[in-house]
């Protein structure tokens, strides 16, 4: 998974999705994940689909990748679909459109959103401990995917590509990085309060407003058009 | 040299890491004053990193005794020293635990409990002084090595601490960036009184930069200690310890050999000062 590139794209880029407050990105995310998971047709859900295909557009980063990311938990669904013989049935198929979708959501709000900002914004309720806790994983996963990588060039230069060998490193040597965050975190004093983000300046409060607005209206839309199909099939 | 000067103190230790290898601190008897600059010079396992450790207090313990740091034990009174002395890692990028720079800057400051006002005074001033305030709110893993180096400094240097601990500061990094890092030490040591002690394999940095160093061989045992010109006059003992001296001492080496007898100077200017007299003088000899 392409995460630091996808923690890339949410720091350096510049569309309105970017520019709009966190908050009402995270108001509006969770509108539209009621969306996607109250429509209950094939149509109107691939419909709200190709809508977040364009908003992924809109937000211009790589879609080829924010696509690929929201089909890791996809493919769980797919396993389901497939175990459960509905492959060829519209639950099937409406299921996979729901997964798709909501990743795709999800996907969309952590590459137009730095990580620090979601856990500074959607964090405040959190108890303190746990938010800081989530805020130090954050340079913990980067220096953690950086061991992998070093692990994986390592072994592809040295013609080994076992996955197995790859895993057995990283978790000696993740422990290893454990202990020595832990001596950083002693030398530097930090004793659990001192971890903070300052949340950055965003767009203004009106902008943020009218992405509230659009997602309320994408569901009352789609809640509409799955009445009005379900009322015309019925 | 009385006791209430000197920020560290050193004399001969033993250490056995978890793989079982074993250093030997023999004949070291490490006196650093308050405001000086110390370079511990050696091959790879001489111990310059585990001696370094044992004076930030990772290494070692409660019992330890010949390890003083500011007239503190380092292991005993650990936390005392966190805001005496900032430590900078091998790997500058492992010791930056905060979202964005500005926030990891304020790390140490926001532990010690200062109002957030003060906080962020201090952040700016240490972004204007390490020249990095274009950097305050970017991702500590998309910076170049030189820039992590500076962040991890800026964080070191926060609490404005009397003793600044360095381990390899300059590996990794490009020439220039080494020398404006050599100039913002040798200016917060200038200004502030900050005692710097370093490990380093870089011979032409601790010859401009440092006015005491110690040189260890494998193993631990200190061979030599003195000015950067008494240790770089010993070409015997350096090749003992796998330490190549600096280019102007090479120079200096290859006059000797070849009859010219020069004193040793490490700094360019005074290299150079010394050299013209006889550069002008040497077409009329031979015409």
């Amino acid at each position: 998974m392409k995460l630091a590139l996808i923690d890339h794209f949410a720091h350096t880029g510049d569309s309105v999705l970017h520019r709009l407050p966190t908050g009402s990105k995270l108001i509006a995310s969770g509108l539209l994940l009621v969306a996607v998971l109250s429509i209950d047709h094939i149509l109107p859900s691939l419909l709200l689909y190709a809508g977040l295909l364009v908003l992924a557009r809109a937000s211009r980063s790589p879609v080829r990748v924010l696509f690929l990311t929201s089909l890791y938990p996809t493919l769980f669904v797919l396993l389901m679909v497939l175990g459960g013989g509905l492959s060829l049935t519209s639950t099937g198929v409406l299921l996979l459109s729901r997964a798709l979708s909501s990743t795709l959501v999800a996907v969309l709000l952590v590459a137009t959103t730095p990580y620090p900002e979601l856990v500074a914004v959607g964090g405040r309720w959190f108890p303190p401990l746990l938010r800081q806790s989530l805020l130090l994983c954050y340079r913990a996963l980067f220096l953690m995917l950086s061991l992998l990588d070093d692990i994986r060039t390592a072994l592809r230069l040295r013609g080994r590509r076992n996955l197995l060998t790859a895993m057995a490193l990283f978790v000696v040597r993740g422990f290893d990085l454990a202990e020595e965050q832990y001596s950083v975190m002693r030398l530097r004093g930090v004793d659990g309060g001192a971890m903070a983000y300052n949340p950055r300046q965003c767009g203004s409060a009106w902008m943020g407003w009218s992405a509230v607005a659009l997602a309320t209206l994408v569901l009352v839309g789609t809640s509409l058009l799955d009445t009005l199909w379900y009322g015309e099939i019925g | 040299m009385t006791a209430e000067l000197l920020a560290v103190r050193a004399k001969d230790f033993h250490y056995r890491h978890e793989d079982g290898t074993e250093l030997h601190f023999e004949n070291l008897d490490m006196q650093v004053r308050q405001g000086e600059k110390v370079a511990l010079l050696g091959s790879n396992g001489s111990g310059k990193t585990t001696l370094l450790m044992h004076l930030v207090g990772l290494y070692g313990s409660a019992n330890q005794t010949g390890i003083e740091v500011l007239g503190c034990h380092p292991v005993r009174d650990f936390r005392r020293l966190r805001h005496r002395v900032g430590t900078v890692l091998q790997n500058p990028e492992r010791q930056i635990l905060a979202p964005t720079v500005r926030d990891d800057i304020a790390l140490s400051l926001r532990s010690a409990g200062l109002p957030e006002a003060q906080v962020r005074h201090r952040v700016e001033e240490l972004l204007e002084q390490l020249h990095i305030k274009t950097l305050a709110d970017r991702v500590p893993h998309y910076l170049s090595g030189g820039h992590k180096a500076k962040v991890a400094i800026a964080g070191a240097l926060a609490l404005e601490p009397e003793l600044l601990v360095l381990d390899e500061p300059f590996a990794d990094i490009d020439p220039l960036c080494t020398h404006d890092l050599v100039e913002l030490l040798e200016e917060l040591n200038r200004s502030c009184g900050t005692t710097i002690i370093m490990s380093i394999h870089d011979v032409e940095t601790v010859a401009t930069l440092t006015d005491t160093v110690y040189l260890l061989s494998a193993g631990g045992r200190c061979v030599a200690s003195g000015t950067p010109q008494e240790i770089f006059s010993q070409p015997d003992v350096l090749e003992h310890c796998h330490v190549r001296p600096p280019v102007l001492g090479l120079l200096r080496q290859e006059l000797l050999r070849r009859g010219v007898a020069l004193d040793l100077h490490l700094r360019v200017d005074e290299a150079v000062e010394q050299l013209m007299p006889l550069l002008k003088s040497a077409p009329e000899d031979e015409g």
